[in-house]
């Protein structure tokens, strides 16, 4: 995405960490939710970015394409790892860059949605589509629906408490791009 | 005031959905703060018309938007869809830009809604910033 110039680098979190380890809680590729990852996040501590652990959409439930024969599972390396080079196995690393989360919950209704895309940020939502689905194998032309009216709707903010590197060492030059307001 | 989002787009080849709706069975709080909700302290008269996280002054104050069609799965479950809402008054777009199937991952919204944090003291108060 375009960035201004006075935006700072992005942050991007780890979705395979999500789904490698907090299977139970978050979700898999067959659902999940919003809060359930956030309350994952913030007590298991911290979510790397995905340089640890980049995307490759399994989880352990997933057999498709590759997905039967990669690792999943809950583990040290299935939370940050660094392969250094070919012929060489990958290792798990104990100290990374993550986010944390230092709150987060539910909103309901168009204007308290609203008010805290406005005030905090963007939030997710999940739609359950299937009436949608439905109506699109017959008709090709649906015209645009009003969310907050049409469909089942769950939203969900959270709060970015901090930037940090998890383990044991402080020492490290750590970004604290979000501060705790 | 429009809240109006245009209808995903669903490539499905398959009438058999299951809902990707869940609460895992270890999910058990929903709902773990404590500050004031911005409704608690924003009048709903005050919200602007229009705004959006992507065009602020020109700058976009948003993360990478990932597009999640599984190109290789002929089958399953396309129920659910999945989106980030970024800004307040969202028309008709572009199919293919909403974009969110299967496998759908909430966390996806979590990556996705990610933003850039704002900086008072090099941005301003946001407020000014608003047109």
């Amino acid at each position: 995405m375009a960035r201004g110039p006075s935006a700072s680098v992005d942050i991007n979190l780890s979705i395979q960490y999500i789904l490698n380890n907090a299977g139970s809680m978050a979700g898999s590729c067959y659902g999940g939710s919003a809060t359930g990852t956030y309350e994952y996040i913030k007590k298991s501590g911290n979510v790397p970015y995905d340089s640890c652990q980049p995307y490759i959409a399994c989880s352990s439930d997933s057999s498709i394409g590759f997905c039967g024969s990669v690792d999943t599972t809950p583990s040290a390396i299935n939370t940050c790892r660094t392969c250094s080079t070919f012929g060489v196995d990958c290792s798990a690393i104990d100290e990374y860059p993550n986010a944390t989360i230092s709150e987060y919950g539910t909103v309901t209704g168009a204007d308290n949605m609203k008010s805290e895309i406005f005030a905090r940020g963007p939030i997710a939502c999940g739609v359950n589509a299937e009436v949608r689905l439905d109506e699109e194998q017959s008709d090709s032309n649906i015209p645009p629906i009003n969310i907050t009216k049409n469909l089942p709707l769950l939203a969900a903010f959270l709060s970015p408490s901090s930037t940090t590197r998890a383990g044991s060492s402080p020492t490290t030059s750590s970004p604290t791009r979000w501060s705790t307001t | 005031m429009n809240f109006i989002l245009a209808l995903l787009s669903i490539a499905t080849a398959s009438a058999a959905y299951i809902s990707e709706v869940k609460d895992m069975p270890e999910h058990t709080i929903k709902d773990d703060f404590i500050k004031p909700q911005p409704h608690e302290y924003i009048n709903a008269d005050d919200i602007p018309a229009a705004f959006t996280w992507a065009d602020i002054d020109g700058i976009s104050y948003l993360t990478k938007s990932l597009n999640q069609v599984r190109l290789d799965e002929k089958a399953g479950a396309k129920q659910q869809l999945v989106l980030c809402l970024t800004s307040l008054s969202l028309r008709s777009s572009p199919r293919s830009l909403f974009a969110a199937h299967s496998p759908v991952l909430w966390f996806l919204l979590g990556s996705r809604c990610s933003l850039r944090p704002w900086r008072p003291h090099q941005d301003g108060p946001r407020s000014l910033r608003l047109r």
